[in-house]
């Protein structure tokens, strides 16, 4: 199965001095649009394609393809420094990460970011030398009811991820949902919540969302309660940036659990890193003795979403390589880059085309080790940013973020939007509710349902074919499991009592 | 203040009519769209690379995504006529008056057709491979007796309205099974979750080479040169969709100078001639046209007339 003589290949033209020139300006600008909140992958590939006309199709697609997969480990940076999420995809990063810059550990957490985010990417990319071709029909074999079994799967794991009152959690699930629901519906082209508002027929974006619940809030309060990060007014030696050895035997897992999660969801076209990294975040915290580290500077939650949004954003090529079918918009830009150049993306691309491919695949590699290199010394330049007194960096990080969301549309009313959902944002934190599950709600709410009702569509209102579609019944049957197993152990651990039900004050 | 003033008369002055349309254009001219990044975007960004290189001035692109293209065609309505805001739109654009109510702008009268820049092929009706039917009147057949779904990308989207059009004219009811994106879609056609599809011939050509899908017509006039075997749907024995939905055109708002609408049709006219402009979109699957204005308007005028007919027969209630 593995094909040596392509990897080398491949290998080769990865070397070359064009494609090595190229693959680190893609993941150079990647890591700098990824830590800009809201100017992401697409505006970038967008703006970069006029300048693959000239390039050969491989050397375009490797600086392409570096932007994509670059941003991911730039948005975690300032998700952790900032609570500002640089994307969608690095939002649950700002739970622990966050924290962890507060108790002056900061560089320990972009330093297991960066590491995790490596063996994710790496992982990812030793499934597709391996596998690709054998994974080829696989990534188009999912039909709705197994989209819908996987966002039940997620829903139920994720219930844990609240570490609040649960009553909280489940109304903050449930605002996410509404919020969720605004815009066309899918399967009707009936238009929902949207008052009229054109701008509001494709929904709320998920990066408005992102930005406005942990980085407006975030400024909103910080701004009210003037804090001074005093640990960070001392030099910082390079030491403290290492993690301890008890950092990394907690990392451990996490990172190898993420990667296996993004793998997967990476895989599955059109699921993307917001449901993967979410997912590893709400693994970790059930699957740990002590939950109630978790939002409070839990290395763990760290380390497991961001290896797993990495691992997709390396498998999620996998589909749009071998089948021609994009996962998301960037990569959909990507493929019209090589049509551009004439190569029609699809199932014969491999066969047809294998110098592109396999140097693609070999220029991954490449530039993972170039983002590794480059993200390890610039961790103390970035921690740097916290030296900077709030009054002057607050004004500085609400300008970017209405960049990056005007970026996202062009559109003032995403503006407006982000200060009203930013506004809610703070609220709800007053009020002592949390954003993650708004955001677990809000990404996965509406996935579930577009792909239930098709599901439904297909088989005419007959739920007897979830009986029928062995993979998506065992989905069923693990969320259900797990339902099961959570209530149990609530129960052993302590009695219900009614003090477990009502919200707990906590501090 | 003083130089202030004395600029403030002299944009006013330039905004007034003639002299401005001699030397446009002085300023860059935005090229709205009203769609994200990739599909319609890329045939504007290729165009205004091309504009850019052979008339030295600044064209850029802007997108407007929102509604299906609505937000973008609303802008450019409303902008200032004087040739530096232009649209450039597929001609999902004609759905939209019988889509929805209440439309900002109407699209005949609001805007002066420049040119049809591109025009893609036309459509394959593809099926799975696990559908009995190995010919057109086989399904036809079989819809009549079982349920045959097909997929779309979306409410309203040319892959509805022709299969709508294509239920309609032949008396059979097919089960809609709509997605998001064209690749959702065509991962369903694959694995067999829906049972066939229109896909336009570069988006086909791909997996029917590779036998993920099969091609049961060719809705056109004539075969297709490259897929000589497939029947077109009259010679299969069925009703065509008559639906001309691939092109994309350029236009601007009404009241733009006509000395301006006519150095652009000539601009574009002449970028279409460019072999490197040609051999791009040609590799996208679009045919590069360059129209004049007036046949654009026929087009447009056709697009909206059976657009408005094929979004009665796929039964969507104007909202």
């Amino acid at each position: 199965m593995v094909d040596l003589a392509s990897i080398l290949m491949g290998f080769q033209t990865a070397f070359q001095p064009v494609n090595l020139i190229y693959c680190f300006i893609g993941v150079f600008l990647g890591t700098f649009v990824g830590v800009l909140p809201g100017i992401g992958p697409l505006a970038t590939i967008s703006m970069l394609l006029p300048i693959t006309f000239y390039l050969d199709p491989t050397t375009a697609m490797v600086m392409l393809a570096g932007v994509y997969y670059g941003s991911d480990y730039g948005g975690s940076i300032a998700s952790i420094l900032l609570r500002l999420p640089g994307g969608a995809s690095s939002a649950v990063t700002c739970l622990d990460g966050y924290p962890m810059a507060q108790q002056g550990r900061a560089g320990v957490a972009l330093f297991i970011t960066s590491v995790g985010s490596f063996i994710g990417g790496s992982f990812g990319i030793v499934l597709m030398m391996c596998f690709a071709p054998a994974l080829a029909d696989f990534t188009v074999a999912f039909a709705s009811v197994e989209y819908f079994a996987l966002m039940v799967l997620g829903l139920a794991a994720s219930g844990s991820i609240t570490s609040g009152s649960p009553l909280k959690g489940l109304a903050m699930v449930a605002l996410g949902l509404a919020v969720g629901c605004i815009g066309t519906d899918v399967n009707s082209g009936v238009t929902r919540f949207t008052f009229g508002f054109l701008e509001l027929f494709d929904g709320v974006e998920v990066a408005v969302v992102a930005m406005a619940l942990f980085g407006i809030s975030e400024v909103v309060s910080s701004v009210g309660t003037p804090q001074t990060l005093d640990l960070l007014k001392e030099r910082v030696p390079f030491r403290s940036m290492l993690p301890t050895r008890d950092d990394v035997r907690r990392s451990g897992g996490p990172i190898l659990r993420g990667t296996a999660i993004g793998s997967i969801v990476g895989i599955m076209p059109g699921v993307g890193g917001t449901v993967a990294s979410l997912m590893s975040y709400a693994t970790e915290k059930r699957i740990s003795r002590t939950p109630e580290r978790f939002g409070k500077g839990a290395v763990e939650g760290v380390a497991g979403p961001e290896s797993a949004n990495n691992a997709s954003a390396q498998t999620s090529f996998i589909p749009t390589l071998t089948m021609g079918i994009p996962g998301g918009a960037s990569m959909a830009l990507m493929l019209s880059a090589l049509m551009i150049h004439g190569i029609a993306p699809g199932p014969g691309l491999m066969r047809d085309h294998p110098d592109v491919f396999w140097g693609l695949v070999a220029s991954f590699w490449v530039g993972n080790v170039m983002l590794l290199v480059l993200n390890i010394p610039m961790i103390g330049i970035w921690i740097k940013i916290l030296k900077i007194p709030y009054q002057h960096l607050f004004p500085a990080i609400m300008v970017l973020l209405c960049i990056g969301v005007y970026s996202l549309n062009n559109s003032v009313f995403d503006l407006y939007l982000l200060l009203a959902l930013g506004l809610t944002g703070y609220v709800i934190r007053l009020l002592d509710f949390e954003p993650a599950p708004f955001l677990i709600g809000f990404v996965l709410g509406p996935m579930m349902e577009e792909n239930f009702r098709r599901a439904m569509l297909v088989a005419q209102g007959d739920l007897g074919y979830f009986l029928t579609r062995p993979y998506a019944l065992a989905m069923l049957l693990a969320a259900a499991a797990l339902l099961v197993w959570s209530i149990v152990s609530n129960f052993r651990q302590r009695p219900m009592t009614i003090e477990a039900i009502l919200p707990e004050p906590h501090a | 203040m003083f130089r202030f003033a004395i600029s403030f008369f002299a944009g006013l002055v330039a905004l007034t009519g003639a002299a401005e349309a001699q030397n446009y254009p002085s300023r860059p001219v935005t090229i709205i769209v009203g769609f994200g990044q990739g599909g319609p975007d890329t045939n504007a960004r290729l165009l205004a690379a091309q504009l850019a290189a052979q008339t030295g001035g600044n064209f850029v692109v802007e997108n407007k995504p929102g509604a299906t293209g609505m937000i973008g065609a609303e802008t450019v309505a409303h902008a200032a006529p004087d040739g530096y805001t232009l649209l450039m739109s597929p001609a999902s654009i004609a759905s939209l008056p019988a889509m929805h109510k209440g439309l900002s702008f109407d699209l005949q009268k609001d805007f002066v057709p420049i040119s049809i820049v591109s025009r893609s092929e036309a459509s394959f009706l593809v099926a799975t491979n696990s559908l009995p039917a190995k010919n057109l009147q086989e399904l036809i057949a079989l819809a009549k007796s079982k349920s045959v779904a097909y997929s779309s990308t979306g409410i309203g989207t040319g892959s509805h309205l022709r299969m709508a059009l294509f239920g309609q004219a032949n008396a059979i009811k097919l089960n809609h099974i709509p997605f998001k994106s064209p690749g959702e879609a065509l991962s369903s056609i694959i694995n067999g979750e829906t049972q066939i599809q229109f896909l336009t011939s570069s988006q086909a050509l791909p997996y029917l080479k590779e036998g993920k899908i099969r091609a049961l017509a060719f809705d056109s006039n004539k075969r297709a040169e490259f897929m000589p075997d497939v029947p077109t749907i009259v010679e299969a024995g069925a009703q065509p969709t008559n639906l001309d939905s691939g092109w994309n055109g350029l236009l601007a708002p009404k009241g733009t100078p006509p000395e301006v609408i006519a150095w652009l049709e000539k601009q574009v006219k002449i970028a279409l001639q460019n072999p490197g402009l040609r051999a791009q979109l040609d590799n996208l699957g679009l045919t590069p046209t360059g129209s004049t204005g007036a046949e654009f308007a026929v087009a447009l005028k056709a697009a909206v007339d059976s657009m408005g007919a094929a979004v009665q027969a796929a039964g969507i209630k104007q909202k």
